[in-house]
């Protein structure tokens, strides 16, 4: 919905492997390129014969020192916009394109080490963030899951920014199937696939952001490997190709998915077996953003101070929210839906912060905070 | 304030014929009908020389001709005839507005045509399906704002007290509901555990019993709702249920069509997985579906005017995060989408 298309030239068309293909894009209209930040998409306009339809390519070039901007495609067996790109689109043609989008990006505030698994051509908007991250001092760790050396993409962009980083990036490569030529040159780093015993041999303990991108599969299987390994799911940030879902619900569902896509437990009739997520609809629930750093929750050591009424309470988690916390203690500060919409417990801050385990549906005014869905970080002095 | 680039339910296909009519959606006043190609044209219904609908004019071919002074208008809202010597002026142009026939219904775009994607048209796995029935609904004009009719759609509560006869049941007042943003809009839903089926369900479902019975109440931008209801044995359900064979589902496809500010025009479907033949069951269905829609229309024509003519504030409750969520998040569209225009202009 929305947004303005530009025109933009195909200045190069490069394969970069048996099945994916580079596409540069230049503004055909005299414009600037897109700003935009590592991990985002571009929305192009495939005209069809029966149509015209949208498709969606993460970009995967570097955000700043470019003139053009570049998408690497797969072909799809069944694709109508990849194989109206590899088939009819040739360099100098004029495509259109909607400004980038998409909220899986880097967190360029963080300065934890980076973790990137990308499954095939999800590699693309982990490549970016690679580029973002080779001018960081982050230490980071790409490793990418593909069939074999025939069909791997930008190995080589990949390896050199490596080379170049002074030991600060690793990139390996895992190879499923390899090709006896991919053994004789040696091009991978390990057999088979991404597992627990090869993050664990690989990686020191550490507290990393994980970016994963690939084919829903892997990303399940990156998941349960993931979180088996006590990473914090809300340090894990992915990206489905085209619609997704949550992948936390996708991993606790027991195996069907991996076998045919199929969402439906057996004893279900055939009738349903179109319907997606039909027990639980929370699985389309949109991915969540990493955690915001410093936000801790709260611990025994908080307590709330309510300054009006002269009551200072210690934290418990017996109470969900401030506000239960403050009914608890004999107080009955103002409410309505006690869910984070309607501001109506809203209330003056004079020290410390609180944590919101549930997002306000407008952010209170500065130095107002919504009791009935946060929590004490340390020690907070209400106005109540 | 309405969102533009989006797909809307203009009419059912049979609403619109071979000859002139005029509809309004989203405050704007289009000419519809049919070519000799059957296919639907929809023209901006106002000539532009002194602004009588086209609607009043007559079919001349595949053309509309305006029934003051002739001006010939094509397909493409292209003026191809006017009085005064055989020049056309340029401006001699009415806007047509793309439009596409699907599930029965006729949808139009009112925004930038150049966007306009069928593909984005709602997608409705089961349409065709043998293995589903369908009880094509109607249309009725409610006297409301249509987020008044989003908020109730995205409501599982107001069914206890609105729909008493028909889709309620003891659970439906006081089980705790769950609030999901997903990527084209907002699902509240809730399993109600091993209790009895309301009465609209009990004629219907082929398992005796106690069931497990999910209310899955679901809005999608613009304005375009799908209720699932499913009714399994008690058991089978919950989110990790193995749902059962004789498991009952019912999608409700409801689609509202800001006519103006303040009135709608709703249209509805349903699709069943059992029985797909049955007339006299996609009959009843029909019946009592259109009874308690009439029993909302009751509740939010009154709604409009209490909203409206207020004199003391209105209050939110926790029950109504997930018609808020979405309003707010279609305003933030909304206020995007002008953002877009207003650069596009300048």
């Amino acid at each position: 919905m929305g947004g303005a298309f530009r025109r933009f030239r195909v200045a190069r068309k490069l394969p970069e492997s048996s099945v994916i293909t580079s596409f540069h894009l230049t503004p055909a209209d005299g414009g600037p390129l897109w700003d935009m930040r590592p991990g985002q998409y571009l929305t192009l306009r495939i005209p069809l014969a029966e149509g015209p339809v949208l498709r969606t390519y993460s970009l995967s070039c570097p955000t700043e020192g470019r003139d053009h901007h570049r998408i690497s495609v797969k072909r799809e067996p069944q694709g109508a916009g990849s194989g109206w790109l590899h088939d009819r689109v040739s360099e100098g043609d004029v495509i259109e394109i909607a400004a980038p989008r998409g909220s899986f990006c880097l967190d360029q505030t963080s300065e934890r080490p980076v973790l990137l698994l990308a499954g095939g051509v999800g590699l693309t908007p982990l490549l970016a963030m690679l580029h973002a991250l080779a001018q960081t001092s982050r230490r980071v760790w790409f490793i990418h899951a593909v069939e074999n050396g025939e069909v791997q993409a930008l190995r080589d962009e990949v390896a050199a920014l490596a080379d170049v980083s002074g030991g600060l990036i690793t990139a390996l490569n895992v190879y499923r199937t390899p090709s006896e030529q991919d053994r004789a040159t040696a091009r991978f780093d390990a057999e088979g696939v991404i597992d627990r015993a090869l993050l664990q041999s690989t990686l020191p303990l550490d507290d990393y952001e994980v970016y994963l991108c690939g084919p829903t599969p892997f990303m399940v299987a990156m998941w349960r490997v993931l979180t088996g390994l006590g990473i914090a799911p809300a340090r894990i940030a992915y990206e489905f190709f085209g619609k997704g879902g949550s992948l936390a619900a996708l991993a606790a569902t027991p195996a069907p998915l991996v076998q045919a896509d199929r969402r439906m437990p057996t004893r279900a009739p055939q009738s349903l077996s179109k319907l997606d997520f039909i027990t639980d609809p929370d699985a389309r629930a949109l991915p969540e953003r990493p955690a915001q750093p410093g936000l801790a929750p709260a611990d025994g050591a908080s307590e709330v101070v309510f300054a009006r009424s002269g009551v200072t309470v210690p934290w418990s988690d017996a109470a969900t929210s401030i506000l239960e916390l403050a009914e608890g203690a004999g107080l009955a500060p103002a409410f309505s839906c006690r869910e984070g919409i309607c501001s109506t417990c809203s209330c003056r801050i004079d020290e410390g912060s609180v944590d919101y385990f549930s997002d306000p549906l407008d952010s209170p005014r500065p130095g107002q905070v919504l009791i009935c869905c946060s929590r004490p970080t340390g020690r907070v002095v209400l106005d109540l | 304030m309405f969102l533009k680039n989006a797909w809307y339910v203009a009419a059912w296909s049979h609403e619109v014929t071979h000859s002139l009519q005029q509809i309004v959606v989203l405050g704007e006043k289009i000419c519809v009908y049919r070519n000799s190609q059957n296919e639907v044209i929809a023209l901006e219904d106002a000539c532009p020389h002194r602004k009588l609908p086209l609607s009043k004019g007559r079919i001349k071919g595949d053309n509309v001709e305006c029934g003051y002074h002739g001006l010939t208008f094509d397909c493409a809202g292209q003026c191809v005839w006017a009085p005064g010597g055989g020049r056309i002026p340029s401006a001699a142009k009415v806007r047509p507005y793309p439009v596409h026939e699907k599930y029965g219904l006729v949808w139009i775009w009112m925004g930038n045509a150049a966007i306009a994607d069928a593909d984005d048209i709602i997608d409705i796995p089961n349409f065709d399906s043998p293995e589903w029935g369908i009880n094509r609904g109607a249309a009725m004009e409610l006297h409301c704002n249509y987020l008044l009719m989003c908020d109730n759609l995205l409501d599982p509560t107001h069914v206890a007290w609105v729909h008493e006869s028909s889709f309620a049941q003891a659970a439906t007042k006081d089980a705790p509901l769950k609030v999901t943003r997903t990527d084209n809009g907002v699902i509240v839903h809730r399993w109600m555990m091993d209790v009895e089926p309301a009465p609209f369900y009990k004629k219907i479902v082929e398992f005796d019993g106690n069931c497990d019975r999910l209310q899955h109440y679901e809005v999608r931008y613009p304005s375009h709702a799908l209720i699932r209801a499913v009714f399994t044995p008690a058991g089978t359900g919950g989110p990790d249920g193995t749902l059962d064979e004789k498991t009952f589902v019912m999608d409700s496809y409801n689609f509202m069509t800001p006519t103006t500010e303040t009135e709608t025009r709703y249209y509805w479907f349903q699709l069943r997985n059992i029985r797909p033949d049955d007339e006299d069951l996609s009959r009843m269905m029909s019946e009592d579906v259109r009874h308690a829609f009439e029993e909302d229309r009751a509740v939010l024509n009154e709604v409009q005017v209490g909203m409206t003519t207020k004199t003391s504030p209105h209050i939110d409750l926790s029950i109504d995060a997930g018609q808020l969520r979405f309003r707010r998040q279609l305003e933030a569209m909304i206020a995007e989408e002008r953002m877009v225009d207003e650069k596009m202009r300048a």
